[in-house]
């Protein structure tokens, strides 16, 4: 405890008070652990002793509410194109979410593409030209047959109870690399299925909380960071000479006061608000951006624009060195039924982007450090629900990664004959929050905190680092 | 350990050394030594050591000795010799059961069957000893270690001496000597006492979470008797803003929220009966055992009275039913399992301080508590009743808040009711009946009408829209309707956004959408209708026409977007309409597209090319039902490549106008039609099919007379059998139409109109008790271990009892008469459970203070901490019990202590020797909570409601309060205070969110309280802070005989419940006058300016450290 006793004459800090003045700008020393609520020794620890060097420094999770079919993009299924309207040759799984039928044979054409020759649907046009920078697992499988609980067992690990969600934890780890903006940055997130769950920092402290832009309902361009806009309908300036006089008073009360952490802190706080709002109007304002590059999101259609400019803030927001940054399409993959229709429209909305966001990433050398994520909660049934629908399917599902020390060019695993149940090398979430902490240099099973009587992880009691995915 | 195993084997062996017959063995077990060494331990090395030996135990099995196999883990034994059937092993690699080993990939398939095969053959391992010599174990040691049962929280509190202090003139009490004893031992002194307007700002917050006016400062100033701080805390005691204060400091505990939160996140429109439940219990100090019991057992309670106390007391239940719950699962056992696990968990932090959820999977790795108590308890969840069911969405339970008498009445009026709905139901099924059956002569005619219809679709997908060529309305007769202009309907017009220069109708709250029309034509014939409309999404609408349903999927196409530009014209059809006036009728059961117009007009010409055999046959005499009409064109058009489908002839002679060559012998007859005339072919085509089905449907008739066609399903011969089935199909042509009761007998339509009538007046008498979310009790029930937390893998029984540690190893178990939820909440307020007491008084004390006696007051198990003050915990919490369990008289102890008087002035030499305060050498600086932020901020600024109780979620019960389309529709636009706002989960108020309030799922004693920059920006640029500062500047403008100085004062009072100094008066004017001087140069009215300059100096103090933490 003496350590943070720095008794200089101003005063000392407890860790906790250290945490509580701390707010988005750790920088370096990403003092993880020692932020506790019970201030107990056993919280003392600098994460970057424990672990090792880090392939990746963030992550831009590209996240797919509803669940895309993976037998329909990225996993590629002739025998199911064969047997389509057969009954399935095997057992469903025990708990499932809806009667199903037949099997259903994908109405689309795929193709081996880059040099890689992984094979991709027709609906995915662009993302198939990148393939040999993308890792595709073909054999996520998850626990819950529901949106909520794998929704949440995507974004904290648990299917069930309220925990931190993953890019509090690695904010957690690692801190933020810009003072003037939040660590971990949610752009228009779902309100629903769980809503903030999805990116809270529960017993973690609130620094690690994600911070949201906008919801799934509003469009991207009008979508804000919560009380950034000045509203007081006065210039900057005179705003600023607002905040030097609360200054003045708030450190005339801290002299009177005696040295406090907390105090201090306040003051600092405001600094950081000041900076912030300045900052981050200047970074949704992408009117410094070419036209070309504009144009290659796709803001220049009605169609792409909306996730075009998701991604594109996801590129600007990785730029400027915030750690996680999850953007949204949201809740439009559930194909219960009007799969034939939906998925192309879909697809088309984000295909584009995502395409363009990789090759700008790579282009300007952002792609080697930043660990690009895209996916569902879950996959869908290989047999039909309804004539023109498929069903839930947590039993095997693709997921895929790209840049951050991925291998590219990679299809691992394998779903069955169908695309049903993964069987081959097979990675569940609490696997692939192990790999992506490891790739950010964690150790999941170090990257712990201690709530409600004992040490928390990301992963719970499980997770296996899938080192054949690594570059 | 392995060299020790391998000893005990080896002495072993050389006792069994065979005698008889050894060569013979000694072969066999040759070959089976080579089977093992070659085939099954290279295996069990490669894919199970890693978890499952000597390194790592997972699930207490190990693979590496035929002992530990046969032994097995914590689900029993692995291997039976010779019954691989029977072994867990095979069914485990084999992944057929609820363990797959490997986890990952499965064995190949010759690894299985060798592994298969070994069981089979008799589980051969070298040097092993004979199978039936395995005993079973016996290590178990005592439950508990001497060392578990003398931690400090299991001991029952004592009443401890009070100790001898040098400095006998600073305890007012002996609280204060305990704290004193600490400090005088660490030679350290207390604090100075708080200077009186400290002091009262202090215990106002406390006590009421708002500041004290600036009358009550000075009257307490001016007050010098003896008792004037105690008079202060009585009268704050008697505020009802005590119980909105303090409650909600419970609530925190009890993790109330309005919605389930986690994933289909539902109101929970009756939650806040349990919050105002909780705020009067403070507010009339309810002794603390019974408030304990009241929420674990009230609904049982309640059984014991009869009086207004019912009520509540069933309400007070809400305690348990209220938890964050996952409500679409799949697995109900699950879900069930998951709920006691949340009950379970927040019973044992809330009133124990203990983890109980930590025992779930495994027994507590820190604290006494083995699995088999968690499980025990559990029992007692498990036979409580929460929720109505576990299918998707699953239903939590409510309860009326009515008197069994007025149950039972309303019970009685309800099956009144149920019985006039059935008697409705049967009127209606024999009408159904009689109707289909009138329906099913008309088969030809049926037939007819609809080729007529698919002949006028085809026609009209031809046809282009006359809507969109105004030019040639006249000549087309058109009469156009202006959507919005309908007669009857509760669709919405809107005349902007949407609607911007055309006016739509679009949809309203309540479904089904209704839009009905009057439309008058000079002459009766067949017309087209048109509709004008956009739509982003289909929105299929039912068309009717003169009550008659002739299209479920009118204007359902998409057009594009939901505004005018999208707005298109298109054909609907081709109908009959008669002289004069027509109703048109559009109809939905969900949100109607955005429809603008609507076209009658005569149809253009058809060019002689495209008509067909069918464009000469003229409508059928009889009168059809349109609906069945259309069932029989999707009917017709479905099964119009189907060869067997009995109406393969039919769609033939449409086709090609001859019937075809080969023909099965029911349809022998339509072999002559080729001899006549084209022309007659297709109407005496449907005279035979009339025929064909009539003889059918005899024919099954006389069949089901007879003794073998009694209980037959069907007939014997295939192609009548599929007649027969198109007519009884209840999807097939003849399926009852969603209009069916249009088409009943004019005496019933009378007599449902008159039951209907009379239903709607019983339900309409029906009294509406409010409903609360409460639990009862159900079967009771023990529950099994689940190991590793899987309701998989279930091991022993274990009885309902309760914790070991406390209660000992021999108790009596709970009857199977109850759940024990009362038991388990007289146990807890006894006045004799060892953590009761203390974790209540560790609570008020944290909430005075900041930090508890022990600071983690959720936790007083090993991993939490211990306790500052061990001994002025146990003294507060046998004072506790003694005095009734009463709350206030808590708040009277600990305020009128010197501790709790001490100001919080700094002291260099302390604050490096003990930074955090834990000797409590002065009182801690506090910053205020997300709810005394607001609801300082609101009375400041003179516009705090001061409106007690009730909802304010404004979402229907069970409704969904957040989803993606709908923004947040919980309004947080009110004045009153935080305490009666809705608590979405997964969706709080940012407000609350900003401040710490801490996510509403789980429980929390022990708010934390951050400094980050989202907190600042509130201040800066929040509406809450513009509106509120603007309306205090509004007032103090007004406050005209104020001068400039004055008014400065004002606000200081207000804001921070004192005068301002001199100095900071004309520091606040210099200020004041500089900001006047920035606006100068803005365009905007003189008064504005002013305004703005008043809100500014406002929006500072406001924002100010002095404003927001408490000396």
């Amino acid at each position: 405890m003496n350590l943070w006793n720095t008794n200089n004459g101003h005063g000392m800090m407890s860790r906790r008070e250290m945490l509580r003045q701390s707010s988005a700008g750790f920088g370096s020393m990403a003092l993880a652990a020692l932020l506790g609520n019970n201030s107990q020794a056993a919280q003392q620890k600098f994460v970057q002793e424990a672990h090792f060097a880090p392939k990746a420094k963030r992550v831009i999770f590209l996240f797919m509410h509803g669940g895309p079919s993976h037998m329909d993009t990225f996993d590629y299924k002739p025998q199911l194109q064969k047997d389509s309207g057969k009954p399935l040759p095997f057992d469903k799984p025990r708990i499932f979410s809806a009667q199903t039928g037949n099997l259903l044979g994908s109405p689309w054409k795929f193709k081996q593409h880059g040099e890689s020759g992984a094979w991709v649907s027709e609906l995915f046009p662009h993302v198939a030209g990148c393939v040999d920078d993308m890792c595709i697992i073909n054999s996520m499988y998850g626990s819950n047959s529901r949106h909520g609980g794998a929704l949440l067992e995507l974004h904290t690990g648990s299917d069930t109870f309220v925990r931190p969600s993953m890019g509090s934890w690695i904010t957690y780890g690692l801190g933020s690399e810009n003072r003037d903006l939040p660590g971990f940055i949610t752009v228009c997130p779902t309100l629903t299925h769980g809503g903030v769950n999805a990116y809270s920092s529960s017993f973690l402290p609130a620094d690690y909380q994600g911070t949201p832009i906008g919801n799934a309902s509003i469009p991207a361009d009008r979508a804000l960071i919560p009380f950034i806009s000045n509203k007081s309908g006065i210039p900057l300036s005179v705003q600023r000479k607002e905040l030097n006089f609360l200054q003045e008073l708030n450190r005339e009360h801290l002299a009177d006061s005696g040295p406090d952490a907390a105090l201090e802190g306040r003051i600092n706080s405001f600094e950081l608000a000041y900076r912030m709002q300045t900052a981050a109007p200047e970074l949704q304002d992408i009117s410094d951006e070419s036209e070309t590059t504009q144009k290659m999101y796709g803001l220049d259609n009605d169609v792409t624009k909306n996730f075009g400019r998701q991604c594109l803030m996801a590129r600007r927001f990785a730029e400027r060195g915030v750690r996680f940054v999850q953007i949204t399409h949201s809740y439009k993959w559930d194909q219960h039924s009007g799969l034939k229709s939906a998925l192309p429209r879909n697809s088309m909305e984000v295909d584009q982007p995502i395409a363009a966001l990789l090759k700008d990433l790579k282009s300007r050398g952002l792609l080697n450090d930043t660990l690009v994520l895209w996916g569902g909660e879950f996959g869908r049934t290989p047999v039909s629900q309804g004539d023109d629908g498929r069903d839930h399917n947590p039993q095997g599902y693709t997921m895929w990664m790209a840049g951050g020390g991925v291998k590219g060019g990679l299809q691992y695993g394998a779903t069955d004959d169908y695309g049903y149940y993964a069987v081959k090398n097979k990675v569940h979430i609490h696997d692939l929050h192990a790999t992506i902490l490891h790739l950010l240099g964690l150790d999941h099973k170090k990257l712990t905190y201690q709530f409600a009587g004992r040490d928390f992880r990301l992963t719970d009691v499980h997770g296996e680092v899938i080192s054949d995915l690594f570059a | 350990m392995k060299l020790r195993l391998l000893v005990v084997l080896g002495v072993f062996t050389v006792f069994s050394v065979p005698t008889n017959g050894a060569l013979l063995a000694a072969e066999v077990d040759l070959k089976q030594e080579e089977f093992f060494e070659k085939r099954i331990r290279p295996l069990l090395i490669k894919q199970c050591y890693d978890c499952h030996s000597e390194d790592s135990v997972e699930s207490g099995l190990r693979v590496d000795s035929l002992a530990a196999l046969i032994k097995g883990g914590e689900r029993g034994p692995a291997v039976v010799a010779g019954k691989p059937g029977e072994s867990l092993l095979i069914s485990a690699i084999n992944h057929s059961g609820q363990i797959h080993m490997p986890p990952k990939d499965k064995l190949s398939q010759k690894e299985i069957s060798d592994l298969t095969e070994w069981i089979r053959s008799g589980v051969y391992w070298p040097n092993a000893k004979p199978i039936d010599q395995f005993q079973e174990s016996q290590s178990a040691g005592p439950l508990f270690t001497q060392k578990d049962r003398e931690f400090w929280a299991f001991q029952r509190p004592q009443m401890p001496a009070v100790p001898q202090v040098q400095d006998t003139a600073w305890p007012q009490s002996p609280l204060d000597a305990f704290v004193l004893s600490k400090l005088e031992q660490a030679g350290a002194v207390p604090a100075s006492p708080a200077d009186k307007q400290t002091l009262i700002r202090r215990a106002t917050f406390d006590l009421i979470g708002l500041p004290p006016t600036h009358k009550e400062i000075e009257d307490f100033v001016k007050d010098d008797s003896s008792d004037a701080f105690a008079k202060v805390i009585d009268r704050l005691l008697a505020s009802p803003r005590y119980g909105e204060r303090w409650g909600r400091h419970w609530l925190d505990v009890a993790r109330y929220a309005d919605s389930n939160g986690l994933d289909e996140n539902l109101a929970y429109a009756n939650a806040f009966r349990y919050r105002d439940y909780v705020i009067a219990a403070f507010n009339k100090d309810k002794p603390f055992d019974q408030f304990v019991q009241e929420q674990l057992a009230g609904d049982i309670l309640a059984e014991q009275s009869n009086d207004e106390s019912r009520a509540e007391k069933i309400t007070a239940t809400g305690f348990l039913s209220i938890g964050a719950k996952m409500l679409a699962e799949d697995d109900e056992t699950k879900m069930q399992m998951d709920i006691v696990d949340e009950q379970l968990d927040t019973v044992g932090r809330t009133f124990m301080g203990l983890t109980l959820g930590c025992a779930r999977c495994h027994t507590h790795k820190f604290d006494p508590i083995p699995i088999e108590d968690y499980y025990s308890l559990a029992g007692i969840f498990k036979s409580t009743k929460t929720m109505e069911n576990f299918t998707v969405v699953a239903r939590w339970q409510e309860r009326m808040l009515a008197s069994p008498a007025e149950i039972k009445i309303l019970e009685e009026q309800k099956k009144q009711i149920a019985d006039l709905e059935a008697d409705i139901q049967s009127v209606v099924n024999k009408a159904d009946a009689q109707l289909l059956n009138d329906e099913r002569k008309h088969v030809a005619d049926y037939l007819i009408a609809a080729e007529i219809k698919k002949h006028a679709d085809q026609l009209m997908s031809a046809t282009k829209p006359i809507g969109d060529d105004p030019q040639s309305y006249t000549l087309h007769s058109a009469v156009v309707v202006e959507a919005e202009n309908y007669q009857t309907g509760n669709v919405k017009k809107s005349l902007t956004g949407y609607g911007e220069g055309i006016g739509v109708i679009y949809n309203n709250g309540p479904l089904p959408n209704i839009a009905e029309y009057e439309i008058e034509l000079p002459e009766s014939g067949l017309y087209q209708l048109e509709i004008r409309y956009a739509a982003a999404d289909a929105r299929p609408v039912e068309l009717s026409i003169n009550d008659q349903l002739v299209k479920n999927d009118a204007a359902g196409e998409v057009t594009g977007s939901w505004y005018p530009k999208s707005q298109q014209w298109k054909v609907e059809g081709f109908y009959q309409f008669k002289q004069g006036k027509n109703k048109v009728h559009l109809e939905s059961k969900i949100p109607f597209p955005h429809i603008d117009k609507i076209l009658i007009a005569s149809p253009r010409k058809v060019s002689k090319a495209d008509q067909s055999l069918v464009a000469d046959v003229s409508s059928p005499q009889t009168k059809l039902i349109s609906s069945i009409t259309l069932q029989w064109v999707d009917y017709l058009t479905k099964n119009s490549a189907d060869k067997t489908s009995p109406f393969f002839v039919w769609n033939e002679i449409v086709r090609t106008g001859k019937t075809p060559e080969k023909l099965g012998p029911v349809y022998q007859r339509f072999q002559k039609l080729n001899e006549q005339p084209e022309k007659e072919r297709l109407i005496k085509a449907a005279q035979l099919y009339g025929e064909l089905f009539a003889e059918v449907e005899q024919e099954w008739r006389t069949f089901q007379q007879t003794e073998a066609g009694k209980s037959a399903k069907s007939l014997a011969d295939a192609e009548r059998e599929a007649i027969r089935q198109v007519l009884s199909d209840p999807k097939g042509p003849f399926a009852l139409p969603s209009d069916h009761e249009n088409y009943f007998a004019a005496e019933i339509k009378t007599q449902l109109a008159k039951q209907r009538e009379a239903k709607k007046g019983l339900e309409k008498a029906l009294p509406q008790y409010p409903t609360a979310m409460a639990v009862s009790e159900q079967k009771p029930e023990n529950v099994k271990v689940h190991l590793r937390g899987s309701h998989f893998t279930l091991g022993k029984e274990v009885p309902r009892q309760f914790l070991q540690i406390i209660e000992g190893e021999n108790q009596t178990p709970i009857n199977d008469q109850q759940s024990g939820r009362l038991p388990l909440a007289q146990w807890l307020t006894s006045g004799q459970h060892p953590l009761t007491a203390r974790v209540m008084v560790n609570r008020i004390w944290r909430w005075h203070f900041g930090s508890g006696l022990v600071r983690t007051p959720d936790n007083f198990g090993k991993l939490g901490e211990r306790p500052t003050h061990p001994e002025l915990l146990d003294w507060l919490a046998v004072q506790f019990v003694e005095q009734g369990w009463s709350i206030k008289a808590m708040h009277r102890l600990i305020m009128l202590s010197s501790t709790y008087q001490m100001s919080a002035d700094y002291n260099a030499e302390m604050a490096s020797v003990d930074p955090e305060n834990r000797l409590l050498w002065r009182m801690n600086r506090k910053r205020l909570e997300a709810e005394a932020i607001r609801d300082s901020i609101l009375a400041v600024c003179g516009n705090l409601d001061y409106e007690m109780s009730g909802s304010m979620l404004g979402v229907e019960n069970r409704k969904y309060v957040t989803s993606t389309s709908n923004v947040d529709p919980v309004v947080y636009k009110t004045n009153r205070r935080s305490v009666y706002l809705p608590i979405v989960r997964s969706a709080l108020y940012e407000v609350l969110q900003a401040f710490d309030f801490g996510d509403p799922s789980v429980l929390s004693g022990d708010r934390t309280h951050t400094t980050v920059a989202p907190q600042a920006l509130f201040m800066m640029n929040s509406d809450l802070m513009m509106q509120n500062t603007k309306d205090f500047a509004d007032q103090i403008m007004h406050e005209t005989h104020l001068d400039e100085s004055a008014k400065v004062n004002r606000i200081y009072e207000r804001i921070f419940s004192r005068p301002a100094t001199a100095m900071e008066i004309t520091q606040a004017r210099n200020y004041i006058g500089q900001y006047r001087q920035d606006l100068k140069s803005l365009e905007m009215p003189a008064e504005e300016k002013e305004l703005r300059t008043w809100q500014s100096l406002c929006r500072v103090l406001i924002s100010s450290n002095e404003f927001l933490f408490v000396n």
